[in-house]
């Protein structure tokens, strides 16, 4: 075994796991309230002081030999086939299992005040435990295959979590169509791997966990299968997995359904962790995407698309967690676009400042529904600034940090993603990622205005958070602000401890200029054009171009033309009409039942009581027997 | 961890797996149960079961237990919406 063992690695996944246990078994009955949430955000604290720990040990290790490994037990040993529930911690890992944690136990904290009096409180926090055991799993995995243990057990924790409400039909549903698009995806990540663990196999390498997977992945490269290079088939098999976890075109459908679900978990798991897992894929299997040059061009494509599309779609949306949704998509875009240009520290960049900022916004949405009792409809909302000051504050730093204000944390990360874009993807792609940029300042700009800004136009009156939800609102706030100042260079020395520190030619700088300058006109942009008046006026003149982006593009109406309509077609008249009650009952089961009667009908004409003939069929009989025997 | 030891531990999950089934009343969780049986055979055949040929009859057995839940379950709402109840005890249609 490679790297130094450290056995203290499986508490870090533990400590949920127990929280997940006490609450969802005794919760109800014995802890009540209060003792089950703080009990709940406590075993996410051990384990997040952990993983600092771990960290520190890390760091005493030399830069090139950073690993810290621990193994439970052998998983499966089938002859020369074993893999270990083994997990790794090296800086990858590390900087994830860093941000699942810490995020996770500012939301838990978060959601103690949230969710107070609801009749599924300690179900609540079982689920939010259960979530944090499986995101770690998958963070933490030493192999591909204890991390689709993970990514399938995040996929659970968030059908359970967005159909949390499930008496209310609407929602439960929600619930089925995330889970249901995501196993889409996966099974595109399960051919990919099993197609990686047979050529690998056909290469005489059994083991799977990723120090090997790296080691040999090189002998793939002359491999083919299906006319496509083996690494490049294989690359976008595993793509088309995260585009389900990660919500991109055309599989993005589940995550604006996703808000359903109580607004710490949309924060949680459908924007600051779970959703990135397709991007921590990606870098986690960078070498095999190295291989393939192809599909990282089309990881970047995807990328580039969803995100000025989701941008486009986010300006227009009316629920307030709906434009952060969209945002999300958008944003994970980003990442994708990064990590298809070969930046992969980028992307996981972007991915931790995008939790910091993206879990502030959603937190501070859900403080405002919560104070308004539960409306969503900016529309309905506005003037919150003097009614919820804490509240106004501290979104106000999630929205410049996601805008791209320079000197904020959006801003370091999309400007590195664009540098690195334009690097390996030219101009084009270049610019729609500017566009999307300031798409990105226009909507989220709006959303504030809408929300927190001028006068009021819904009725009731709002009140502030407690302290509960404006604290660890407080703590992302300073994150949002300075995560990227102070992380950037430190991640980056970190996660690739080789690189040097490349200094900004003055060509970079004009590109960033460029970005910074359609941030600012989106940020800009957003004030006049959110007024009563010049709305009406843009949507009666282009009403054709705001029905189609209001309506999402229709691809949920194309969802249904093409592929539910057809599928309930073919279960409901072929499947069970013909199959079930045509074939099965009409013809196996009533078919037998009639045979069997229609033989002793006829049979019985035989019996027709004259004994004569009896004696005739007899000696004919007989007379056959002996023709046989003779 | 021994071969024993799974093989205890699949001991263990069947004898609760078996005096839930027989004792709880709602046709979910019998099915629950019936699938936690079904479960702890599993744990000893990859246990106690000739290797490696029965690491692979687990995973088949994985399939048919996901296709008896489907079954089970489909069987288990038809009952529902036919009977409005959930308990097997109040379902008498073979009494004579």
């Amino acid at each position: 075994m490679t790297g130094n063992y450290y056995p203290l690695l499986k508490w870090i996944l533990l400590a949920p796991l127990a929280g997940f246990a006490l609450n969802g078994l005794f919760g109800k009955k014995f802890l009540g309230e209060k003792t089950g949430g703080v009990l709940a955000s406590l075993a996410i604290l051990v384990s997040f002081i952990l993983a600092c720990m771990a960290l520190s040990d890390l760091l005493k290790l030399p830069a090139e030999n950073r690993l810290l490994r621990d193994n439970i037990y052998t998983w499966i040993s089938a002859g020369s086939f074993i893999v270990d529930a083994a997990f790794r911690f090296d800086p990858l890992s590390t900087v994830m299992a860093l941000i699942v944690t810490g995020v996770s136990f500012l939301i838990h904290v978060y959601s103690i005040g949230y969710m107070k009096g609801d009749a599924g409180y300690s179900r609540y926090f079982a689920y939010l435990n259960l979530f944090v055991f499986f995101m770690l799993t998958l963070v933490l995995a030493d192999n591909p295959l204890v991390m689709f243990v993970g990514w399938e057990g995040v996929g659970l924790c968030s059908y359970l979590l967005i159909g949390f409400w499930y008496e209310d039909p609407e929602k439960a549903s929600a619930g089925k169509k995330a889970f249901i698009t995501n196993r889409v995806g996966d099974a595109g990540f399960l051919f990919g791997l099993m197609l990686l663990a047979a050529l690998l196999a056909s290469n005489g390498v059994f083991a799977l966990d990723f120090a090997t997977l790296e080691k040999s992945a090189p002998l793939l490269v002359t491999a083919t299968t299906l006319g496509l290079a083996a690494p490049t088939l294989i690359c976008l098999l595993l793509f088309f997995g995260a585009t389900g976890k990660s919500a991109q075109f055309p599989l993005h459908v589940w995550l604006p359904d996703a808000m359903a679900g109580p607004t710490p978990v949309s924060a949680l798991i459908h924007a600051a962790t779970m959703v990135t897992a397709g991007v921590y894929m990606l870098a986690r299997l960078h070498f095999l995407f190295e291989l393939a040059p192809r599909a990282l061009e089309v990881v970047m494509l995807t990328g580039c698309f969803t995100a000025f599309f989701a941008a486009v779609i986010g300006v227009l949306q009316k629920d307030i967690k709906k434009v952060l949704a969209y945002s999300t998509i958008s944003q994970l875009g980003y990442m994708f676009m990064a990590a298809g240009a070969g930046a992969f520290s980028a992307s996981i960049f972007h991915l931790a400042t995008h939790a910091f900022f993206k879990a502030l916004l959603f937190l501070g949405a859900g403080s405002v529904i919560h104070g308004m009792s539960g409306e969503q409809d900016m529309f309905k909302m506005g003037g919150l600034k003097k009614e919820m000051p804490f509240t106004f504050l501290l979104m106000a730093a999630g929205w410049l940090a996601i805008a791209g204000v320079p000197g904020l944390s959006g801003f370091y990360s999309k400007d590195l993603i664009l540098e690195k874009v334009f690097e390996h993807g030219g101009p084009l792609v270049w610019g729609a990622g500017v566009l999307t940029a300031g798409l990105t300042a226009f909507y989220t700009t709006r959303l504030f205005i809408l929300t927190f800004l001028r006068t009021k136009r819904g009725g009731g009156h709002a009140h502030e958070a407690p302290l509960t939800m404006t604290l660890p609102m407080a703590v992302l706030a300073v994150l949002a602000l300075a995560g990227g100042f102070l992380l950037k260079a430190r991640l980056f020395a970190f996660l690739e401890p080789g690189s040097v520190a490349v200094e900004p030619t003055p060509a970079t700088a004009r590109l960033m200029y460029i970005s910074v300058a359609a941030a600012l006109a989106g940020l800009a942009a957003a004030f006049p054009l959110t007024l009563p008046k010049p709305a009406n006026f843009l949507k009666n003149t282009m009403a054709q171009i705001h029905a189609l982006v209001y309506r999402k593009f229709y691809v949920d109406e194309a969802y249904a033309l093409f592929i539910i309509r057809p599928l309930r077609a073919l279960s409901g008249k072929v499947l069970f009409q013909l199959v079930d009650a045509g074939l099965i009952d009409g013809f196996l089961v009533n078919g037998s039942a009639r045979a069997s009667y229609g033989a002793g009908r006829t049979l019985a004409k035989a019996q027709n009581g004259r004994l004569d003939i009896y004696a005739l069929v007899f000696a004919i009989g007989v007379a056959a027997m002996l023709f046989w025997i003779i | 961890m021994t071969q024993y030891t799974l093989a205890a531990i699949s001991f263990i999950l069947f004898t609760l797996a078996l005096a839930g089934f027989l004792t709880c009343g709602s046709l979910v969780r019998m099915l629950m149960f019936l699938e936690l049986m079904l479960n702890a055979a599993n744990i000893a055949l990859v246990a106690l079961g000739p290797q490696p040929a029965s690491n692979a009859y687990a995973v088949m057995l994985f399939t048919v237990a996901a296709a008896e839940a489907g079954v089970g379950l489909a069987l288990i709402i038809t009952l529902a919406s036919a009977f409005k109840t959930l308990e097997a005890g109040n379902i008498k249609e073979l009494k004579g």
